[in-house]
């Protein structure tokens, strides 16, 4: 179930909110765990509770056995060690194995050895919606206990409502324990008093962000790059940034909506974006893209690693694998990785160039790093690294200037204004919901009825070749 | 503060959508009345005409609960056999009673439609078009147009699926008020019909085809009371368009054919059980894979997964094959022969290829061989 589905906005969210309202305690708890359940098998398959539920009992055990070992101790080590292999166990089964799988038997094939296809094809598993998201966070929750930083919650209810909240559960924002528990007790106490218009008006604006711009850019790009083999200078680039466009405003629309919903439980959610095309440097992209991923992996990957208390070789070493990791938990394929060595490599450079870079003017230094972000999107969106560098090919020019393509002079158009907005307009955090004028409301009220009417695009009753 | 301007603006235009929806009912699930109507008073010679979408379903149900109706061959599927006519087969009256969008539900609904006539086909010709067939992709959902004998096929089912059923035909219909397309595709017949272009709903024609069609000049859908359907030349495109439609067939996702990744089985079984129930019926039972367009073909054909699914699918028809089922798959053009100038798309034959097709059931199949002469065990032709 999506949250721009008619079943979602007209069946679910009303019923699980409307009876929210009235439960209070344990029932209330309940109630949201129950709901998120329903939610989540409708996400794709009901067999997708299994793995989380394997995740979230597994690490609230854990979490348990840590804390009621002595410090210090092996068994203290000896529970996280069970929590990392079964956390990242699961998530390297489900996400990874394909890609492993695909590597070695092109490893094998060109060597000139037969591949096992039966154990290939038993390796190669549908990805359970979430499992980076949840698995992230109850990991989280782990650590912190290990490092003594927080202590086992004592409710079962509160720790898995944690976990699968329905707002944050499939495509975050990430939400640590310390976020989120003390406000699931904080409800469980007094019962919901729900902030009605901060939500539905945050959830409106990720709507039309998802909805409105991303997906109408998104049915454009998609058949241009079909044929990525011939694209030109300028049908590359306009892609490249359509592209750009249509992600960031379908993961920080989605982001919108999960925060809105959120508030309609009196649920806070950590933000997720922050107008990321108006950063000046690598550094300043990653605290305003996806961030609440991009603390994530500061806290527990790159601190871990040693962080920025090392030599500037360990530092820099450091920031590449944390990137490289990073990208590589944006989805199983190799393009990611180098996605995700590209802005390491962009970080370690703008570590060791910052000076004159921050002397460049402000607006130079948002173009360049747009240009720059853009360039990465390209292995982000490839499929594979051959089509990544047809497409970087063309953005420079070696497959001529101009190739006609049908839908680009429309896309350009959407493009244009899609970066006008994001580049200069404010984001959901920054316009003052509750001061906005009636006139604003009710435009935001009519651009949410005209998305959800274009969520729900392809009819089944009409045809036209019939 | 106040969240009424905000209410307003959204609940307005969606009261706006879903009334003029309703008004227009452009898909024609609201009509089934009107096309009886219209159907029941078709004589030999008129057309039934409408400009947008034309429920077929009540048109069929009409025709097949008239004895005079009754047909020596009933060909039922999609529009792909819409072109097939009375005369096509030699010495048997021949009905036509294909259906825009099919799917099994469909054809469960005219088992039992012709079950509660007195009518009895000798045989049955069906069309089995793989993207309604194999393609779990698509969904279709005109066949909530005919419930009522949907679940009269289904009357030996748990209340739960009688209630179930009517509980989702309730949500579609919200969907569909709530759509898109649906609402673009209203808002152009409301304003045609407003600059009084467009005559909204089914009407009778006492026109021949040909006067018909020459006295449009949009696109309109013309049944005749034998049951198939004329294309006038406003709607056909141009040999550049229709290469251009059938090229792009695959890569456009035309009928979802870009999605199919397996071939849909629990479907493939509940079609079984009709073909055996057919079989049973009436004797004779022709299972027709209509051509496609040879681009089209060869584009599908190229495509590794389709090819594979089109395979299995085949093999699958033909092994439904018994003593009263045959197979006979004209899929790719070249068997029929058919060319390219003789389609009007990509999965559409013009009427010169669909006369070869008819031509190729009368010689190849035991079509118009009297029932009770078996069909010896064969292999797909």
């Amino acid at each position: 179930m999506l949250f721009n589905s008619l079943p979602f906005l007209l069946v679910f969210l009303p019923i699980v909110l409307g009876v929210a309202r009235l439960a209070r305690g344990k029932a209330l708890l309940a109630w949201i765990c129950a709901a998120s359940c329903v939610f989540y098998a409708f996400a794709g398959h009901a067999w997708f509770l299994v793995p989380m539920a394997v995740t979230t009992v597994l690490d609230y055990w854990v979490g348990a056995r840590i804390q009621a070992s002595p410090a210090g101790s092996k068994a203290r080590m000896a529970f996280l060690l069970l929590s990392l292999c079964g956390n990242l166990g699961l998530l390297a089964y489900f996400k990874y194995s394909g890609l492993l799988v695909d590597t070695a038997e092109t490893a094998l094939h060109a060597f000139g050895l037969a591949s096992h296809s039966s154990w290939a094809s038993a390796l190669r598993v549908v990805l359970p919606a979430g499992i980076s998201f949840y698995t992230f966070q109850t990991l989280s929750y782990v650590l912190d206990i290990y490092r003594g930083h927080a202590k086992p919650e004592p409710s079962f209810f509160a720790y898995l409502a944690f976990v699968a909240f329905f707002p944050h559960l499939v495509a975050g924002p990430l939400t640590r324990h310390d976020q989120l528990i003390p406000q699931l007790h904080a409800i469980e106490k007094k019962g919901i008093t729900a902030r009605f218009w901060p939500g539905v008006s945050l959830f409106s604006l990720g709507l039309a962000k998802k909805v409105l711009i991303a997906d109408r850019i998104g049915t454009l790009v998609d058949p241009i790059l079909g044929d990525v083999h011939h694209l030109g200078l300028v049908a590359g680039w306009v892609v490249a940034v359509g592209y750009a466009m249509q992600l960031y405003f379908d993961f920080s629309g989605y982001s919108d909506m999960a925060i809105g919903l959120g508030r309609l439980f009196e649920v806070e959610l950590p933000q997720n974006f922050d107008s990321p095309y108006k950063a000046r440097d690598p550094s300043d992209f990653w605290r305003r893209w996806h961030i609440t991923l991009s603390q994530w992996l500061r806290d527990y990957l790159y601190i871990s690693l040693g962080g920025n208390r090392a030599s500037p070789a360990r530092v820099q070493l450091n920031l590449m694998i944390t990137m490289i990791l990073g990208g590589l938990w944006h989805g199983a394929n190799w393009t990611f990785a180098i996605w995700g060595f590209y802005h390491g490599l962009l970080l370690v450079l703008h570590r060791r160039t910052g000076g004159s870079w921050a002397k460049l003017p402000v607006w130079t230094q948002r173009g360049l790093m747009f240009v720059l972000v853009c360039v990465g999107w390209v292995f982000f969106r490839a499929p594979t690294l051959g089509a990544a560098l047809e497409w970087l090919s063309a953005m420079a020019g070696l497959q001529g200037i101009y190739v006609a393509k049908a839908f680009l002079s429309r896309l350009a158009v959407f493009v244009v204004v899609a970066t006008v907005i994001a580049m200069t307009a404010p984001n959901g955090y920054e316009i003052d919901l509750d001061k906005m004028p009636a006139w604003r409301r009710a435009a935001l009220g009519l651009a949410t009825a005209v998305a959800v009417v274009m969520m729900n695009f392809s009819s089944k009753f009409l045809y036209f070749q019939f | 503060m106040s969240t009424r301007p905000y209410v307003v603006g959204l609940l307005a235009p969606l009261l706006a959508v879903v009334a003029m929806n309703q008004l227009v009912d452009a898909g024609g699930i609201g009509k089934t009345a009107v096309v009886a109507r219209v159907a029941a008073e078709q004589g030999p010679s008129d057309l039934v005409v409408s400009p947008f979408q034309l429920e077929h379903r009540a048109w069929v149900r009409t025709r097949l609960l008239m004895p005079s109706e009754c047909p020596d061959v009933m060909v039922i599927g999609s529009s792909t056999v819409g072109g097939m006519k009375d005369g096509f087969l030699p010495g048997v009256k021949l009905r036509n009673a294909f259906l825009g969008g099919p799917t099994v539900e469909d054809f469960e609904a005219v088992t039992s439609v012709l079950r509660a006539s007195s009518c009895r086909p000798k045989a049955l010709v069906v069309g089995v078009d793989p993207w309604w067939l194999g393609n779990p992709a698509l969904d279709e959902r005109r066949w909530m147009a005919w419930v009522d004998d949907y679940l009269a096929y289904h009357e030996r089912d748990s209340l739960a699926f009688r209630v179930s059923t009517r509980v989702t035909i309730a949500w579609s219909k919200v969907e569909e008020r709530l759509n898109f397309t649906t609402t673009r595709e209203s808002a152009k017949l409301l304003f045609g019909s407003l600059r009084g272009q467009v005559t909204l709903g089914p009407r009778l024609s006492h026109d021949t085809p040909e006067a018909f069609c020459a006295s449009i000049t949009s696109e309109h859908y013309v049944r005749t009371a034998d049951g198939h359907y004329v294309s006038c030349p406003v709607q056909i495109p141009k040999p550049a368009e229709r290469r251009a439609i059938a090229e792009g067939y695959l890569r456009g996702n035309m009928h979802s054919m870009g999605e199919w990744r397996e071939v849909a089985h629990e479907r493939l079984d509940r079609f079984e059980r009709l073909v055996r129930a057919w079989g049973a019926e009436y004797g004779r039972v022709v299972l027709l894979g209509m051509p496609y367009n040879p681009i089209t073909h060869t584009a599908l054909r190229r495509d590794e997964r389709v090819n594979r699914n089109l395979d299995e699918l085949d093999a699958r028809l033909a092994r439904m094959q018994d003593e009263h089922v045959e197979f006979l798959s004209l899929r790719d053009a070249a068997r029929v022969p058919c060319a390219e100038d003789e389609f009007e798309d990509s999965h559409h034959a013009a009427p010169a290829c669909v006369a070869k097709v008819a031509t190729a059931l009368a010689e190849r199949t035991r079509l118009l061989v009297p029932a009770g002469v078996p069909v010896p065990k064969a292999s797909a032709h």
